[in-house]
């Protein structure tokens, strides 16, 4: 019950609906607003080194928006690289758009442990491959053996519902893979995508 | 001798950082030489060799062509494996990060009036420490190829690899790390020969890394972490506990 209202707002954060082609110029046109609106509102607070603009699916793009919006209220610093075009992510952009909701909610938390919260992204188009890594610095310590139960969280039980969820998710896609890595304080999760030449 | 290649399409810049460069091996007499600057990657592509372990410093901005930084960056990779690349950035238009991570880069160098060549000469100072370590101390490594990239993993950091769930895919695991690459146990067994040992179907374990093991539960401990032991697995645990002297 709870891994799904997760899962759903993180949704409703992207476009929720299936529309039709007029619809869909609509809702174009309506994303364009909305991110000049938070281009001008937040753009201070997010140090983004390349335009969010070289996001070019629109799930993963009003999903970073909304979800580095959100961080920079709660005072954590994000940055965000994007160098080249991403003009489609090699698997269901729902999927995607989800994977990324769960890694940046449970980096932003782990982040607010600490003194400097702080998450930064780097997407990198190459070619048929899509690389996804955030980072965060976190608190404490990691076990790597707990990482991927269900309910862990270095805040205690019940918490950090999502990292299952998204290992759900990668499982079901054959050409994605993660890895992790936790050294030096930094936590970093890596979703690598390669989609169809 | 180690080489240093520059690649900027601003005269003035490359003029600068040569200078600086030249100017620093000359007094802390470092056995470097600017091998060759060039305004363009195509230019710098005619002069390198491969596998030279030299020393890069690549406009991150540069476009000539098909050519970019990143993608200079890329191809100097492949050429020379081990060299070392530097970028040359203004303050606000690196996506640092991305160069970083996926491309190894070691570090950059502002061109800032003023900046540059002092700039320049600080991180000449910091690549001739880093050379000098690596040939004192020359690192075993593993590379583990994703897509077009390979990074670079010290074969003393592997505790060990484990079958992914994923078809055609392994784990390795540091003590600070779990990564996923395409790959197979039996292929890593042949590459690794002896400083690893093959405990069970999914688990191949470094031998130095393991610090107990538990016959009845059939389980091994490897660098503080579990892995399963199979009945083929302890009979190479005996062979190779029997060869040690």
């Amino acid at each position: 019950m709870r891994s799904f209202r997760h899962d759903y707002k993180n949704l409703l954060a992207g476009l929720s609906e299936q529309a039709d082609e007029g619809e869909l110029d609509e809702l174009r046109a309506a994303l364009s607003e909305l991110d000049a609106g938070f281009d001008r509102r937040i753009g201070e607070k997010i140090r983004a080194s390349t335009q969010l603009g070289n996001v070019r699916v629109p799930q993963v793009r009003s999903l970073l928006l909304s979800k580095l919006a959100a961080m920079g209220e709660q005072g954590v610093d994000c940055r965000l690289e994007v160098l080249y075009p991403v003009e489609q992510v090699g698997m269901d952009a729902w999927d995607f758009a989800r994977c990324l909701g769960i890694l940046l909610d449970n980096a932003a938390e782990a982040a607010l442990e600490t003194d400097t919260p702080w998450v930064e992204v780097v997407l990198l188009a190459q070619g048929a491959r899509l690389s996804l890594r955030v980072s965060n610095p976190y608190a404490g310590t990691i076990d790597p053996d707990k990482i991927w139960t269900e309910g862990f969280s270095t805040k205690g039980e019940g918490r950090g519902l999502g990292l299952p969820g998204y290992q759900r998710i990668v499982a079901e896609h054959p050409n994605a893979a993660c890895s992790t890595e936790w050294a030096g304080g930094v936590f970093v999760q890596e979703l690598a995508v390669e989609g169809r030449p | 001798m180690i080489q240093l290649y520059l690649c900027d399409d601003e005269e003035a810049v490359l003029h600068q950082i040569r200078t600086a460069l030249e100017w620093k091996i000359f007094v802390e007499n470092y056995d470097m030489q600017v091998a060759c600057a060039a305004a363009t990657a195509r230019e710098l592509l005619g002069a390198v060799r491969d596998g030279s372990r030299s020393v890069y410093f690549l406009d991150v901005d540069l476009k000539d062509g098909e050519w970019d930084g990143f993608k200079l960056g890329r191809e100097l990779r492949r050429r020379d494996p081990h060299g070392t690349l530097v970028y040359i950035t203004s303050y606000g238009d690196l996506a640092w990060k991305t160069f970083q991570y996926h491309l190894e880069a070691f570090d950059y160098i502002v061109k800032e009036p003023e900046q540059t060549g002092p700039s320049a000469a600080r991180c000449l100072e910091a690549v001739h420490t880093r050379l000098l370590d690596e040939r004192r101390d020359p690192a075993e490594v593993f590379s583990l190829r994703s897509g077009d990239e390979t990074r670079h993993v010290p074969l003393s950091d592997i505790l060990f690899f484990e079958t992914a769930p994923k078809a055609h895919h392994v784990f390795l695991h540091t003590a600070d790390s779990r990564l996923d690459f395409v790959g197979s146990l039996n292929e890593l067994e042949r590459e690794l020969g002896g400083r690893f040992v093959r405990v069970h179907r999914a688990y191949l374990a470094a031998w130095d890394k393991i610090q107990s093991v538990d016959w009845k539960g059939s389980k091994v401990r490897v660098g503080g972490r579990e892995c399963l032991l199979s009945r083929a697995g302890k009979s190479e645990l005996k062979k190779k506990l029997g060869g040690e002297p």
